[in-house]
């Protein structure tokens, strides 16, 4: 019974820190491996599609210059 | 009006090459074709004389301007699209009169030069119609009015009727004609269609991957095309390939001999490969081969697959191992003919000819053309002027059989 007590002690702050730890270190993970980079891609996207509207305008306005 | 020059232009997009050091030169009134496959560089072509792209190297001049780096609005050209690109919230008369009105000209002014456009193209008393209730023709039509009303010193006219149908564009080719000879302007028209350029134009540009092959009228480039691709690319259906080698007195295919005097040609010598090209009009069958001046010998061939035109039959023949170029090699080499072993004919529609027939065909002498396999560069058009081996310049010996 003795030893019963502290097993289930320690055993419970085992699973308790584990996960509590282990959340941290998967969201820093999650930050870096997919939050950052999604943010960076989404970005891109974004000026990447503003130089294409950009380029699509310029066309749009030299093309009725030839009107 | 105006001349316009293109001194070594080239346009490159990273690592490709869209237009390669192209040198042309487009007199006052001249109505060119740029003609290609998809993806030669026609459009770019076009596009650096209007000024929608900027060459990476060489001048552009229209008149005695050069104009390779001023915007679209002060080169003096006008242009129609593939797209026709109306506004759909506009009516006709504003359609044709917004390129004005974006000029500030005044209100009389529009009014005269837009009722003269409709007049030059036919659409009086449609000017307040909306684009939507228009058809394909009368919407080209706009468009081209559109260009008009500005006096451009240049019309340019990329595809323009390319989004029509089959018989409307036949309608819109002969209306483009009147227009040119009415307004007598430059026009400069890129077309994938060679049927549009050779009815339409003064001259055909041919340009193949970024590069002009020949510039000469219509039927300087169908008579004389000055390399393989020209002679596959002009004429449709396009030009028969064989394959052979020259040899003492004339070349020698897989399957049939051509006499001619070597000795003539330059650039090339006894044992070096050549094409021969011909066209399935210059191709007889023995009977009806006895009409033209100058007949080669009988070739022996077999009738594979007819295709009948109404005025005429397309008779795909089989010509043995006759050395005829596949699709794929000549492609390589910038040609277009039947695969290995064919050969087009053309007849008229009440021969009487069966599949899988046996018969014997003559080449007409004077419109055989050879290339230099190599360089697919022409060699010479028309063979008899070359004089047969042993026989003398103009010979025409008949008759004897064909070496197989």
């Amino acid at each position: 019974m003795s030893s019963l007590v502290p097993l289930i002690y320690y055993g419970g702050l085992f699973v308790l820190f584990f996960f509590w730890i282990y959340g941290i270190v998967s969201f820093g993970l999650d930050v870096k491996n997919k939050l950052i980079p999604g943010i960076r891609q989404y970005r891109r996207g974004r000026k990447a599609t503003k130089r294409r509207e950009e380029r699509e305008n310029e066309r749009e306005q030299e093309e009725k210059q030839l009107y | 009006m105006a001349r316009v020059t293109l001194e070594h232009v080239t346009k490159q997009y990273e690592d490709v090459t869209a237009v390669d050091d192209m040198n042309l030169e487009i007199e006052d009134g001249e109505f060119v074709c740029l003609v290609g496959p998809s993806g030669c560089g026609k459009s770019t072509t076009m596009e650096t004389i209007a000024g929608l792209t900027k060459p990476t190297d060489g001048t552009i001049s229209i008149g005695e301007l050069d104009v390779t780096k001023l915007p679209p609005k002060d080169r003096g050209v006008a242009m129609v699209f593939q797209n026709i690109a109306l506004f759909p919230h506009m009516d006709v008369y504003d359609n044709i009169s917004f390129g004005l009105r974006l000029r500030d000209y005044d209100t009389d002014e529009i009014d005269r030069r837009v009722e003269r456009a409709t007049e030059i193209v036919q659409l009086d008393g449609m000017l307040d119609r909306m684009p939507d209730e228009m058809s394909g023709g009368q919407r080209q039509r706009v468009a081209i009015a559109r260009a008009i009303v500005r006096n451009p010193d240049v019309f340019l006219m990329d595809e323009p009727l390319a989004n029509l149908d089959a018989k409307l564009r036949v309608h819109m080719r002969t209306e483009l004609q009147r227009l040119h000879k009415e307004l007598d302007t430059t026009i400069i028209y890129v077309t994938h269609d060679q049927a549009e350029a050779m009815t339409m134009s003064d001259r055909i540009a041919v340009i193949n991957a970024g590069e002009l092959q020949q510039i000469d009228p219509p039927l300087v480039c169908y008579n004389e095309p000055s390399n393989l691709f020209v002679a596959g690319f002009i004429g449709s259906p396009s030009m028969n390939f064989v394959e052979g080698e020259l040899v003492d007195n004339g070349l020698q295919t897989g399957s049939f001999h051509i006499e001619f005097d070597t000795s003539s040609l330059v650039g090339v010598s006894v044992g070096d490969p050549v094409t021969l090209g011909i066209r399935p009009e210059d191709v007889y069958l023995v009977d009806r081969g006895r009409d033209i001046a100058a007949p080669t010998k009988p070739i022996p061939v077999e009738t594979d697959v007819l295709e009948p035109m109404g005025n005429e039959v397309f008779v795909y023949l089989r010509v043995g191992d006759s050395g005829g170029r596949s699709m794929a090699e000549a492609e390589e080499r910038g040609a277009t003919s039947g695969p290995t072993g064919q050969l087009l004919m053309s007849l008229d529609s009440d021969t009487e000819i069966m599949e899988d027939q046996a018969v014997e065909v003559v080449l007409d002498r004077t419109n055989l053309h050879l290339f230099d396999a190599d360089s697919g560069q022409a060699l010479v058009h028309g063979i008899e002027t070359l004089g047969r081996s042993g026989l003398g310049e103009g010979t025409t010996q008949t008759g004897a059989e064909t070496d197989t």
